[in-house]
């Protein structure tokens, strides 16, 4: 399986099918040194580590190489769209996923990206936010459909709810929690 | 539908979801992908209302 993704590296991701090749492009974008790391947060990872449901793109979080104060995404938009990528609205479309790249907006998200878990899917290796930070996210971010996948993932057993409360209370977050929990009956 | 069956839906439903849980990252990847696609054809072909 890594012979056959090896052969995608580098060239054109015009025309590429599915995830997988998506997952090599990001550890590329780290090897050319476009972006320092990533992370993938969101539905997306949400659904990896919950039960898999449709999510419209792709959110990667993004460490920048950052030469001022303000972050330059141009590298990024160049880097891309030499390789086949197309740009509409505020995504990427790589093969037939949008993908937001999203700096950190925030000291939470820096943390979550800080702290996100290493996996491999079929021999390649990614990064995904962890369930704790998933959630922690959801309840900053305060949207319905965030608190909905905050529900999701506590009451499908895979949040280290300790750990998800230490979180919370570093960031301010723990009567949001407390109100969430309260309401839904966690 | 009675109270039954709405009940023993529920179960089987939640049942899938503890199934899907725990399925490994590959088959969840191959069902978002899958998921994705959907999305695609349903974008693509709006149903058309029945007048």
């Amino acid at each position: 399986m890594v012979e056959q993704y090896s052969k995608m590296k580098r060239s054109s991701i015009a025309n590429i099918q599915g995830i997988l090749p998506i997952l090599v492009l990001l550890n590329e974008m780290v090897e050319d040194n476009v972006i320092q790391d990533f992370a993938i947060g969101g539905g997306f990872a949400t659904g990896l580590h919950d039960v898999p449901y449709t999510t419209k793109d792709i959110d990667v979080f993004c460490v920048f190489n950052i030469k001022s104060l303000l972050i330059d995404l141009s590298p990024i938009y160049k880097y891309l769209l030499s390789r086949g990528a197309k740009w509409e609205g505020n995504d990427f479309i790589v093969g037939t996923w949008p993908i937001e790249f999203i700096p950190p907006t925030n000291k939470l998200s820096e943390e979550a990206l800080q702290n996100a878990m290493r996996v491999t899917i079929k021999d390649i290796p990614t990064k995904l936010f962890t369930p704790e930070y998933l959630v922690a996210i959801a309840i900053d971010t305060n949207r319905p459909k965030d608190k909905y996948k905050a529900i999701d993932l506590v009451s499908g057993g895979k949040v280290n709810l300790p750990e998800l409360e230490n979180i919370l209370k570093k960031h301010n977050l723990m009567s949001r929690w407390e109100s969430l929990k309260e309401r839904e009956g966690l | 539908m009675s109270e039954e069956q709405i009940k023993k839906l529920q179960e089987r439903k939640a049942a899938l979801r503890e199934k899907q849980r725990n399925l490994s990252l590959e088959e969840k990847v191959q069902i978002l992908e899958d998921l994705h696609e959907h999305s695609i054809f349903i974008k693509e072909n709006p149903i058309k209302r029945i007048k």
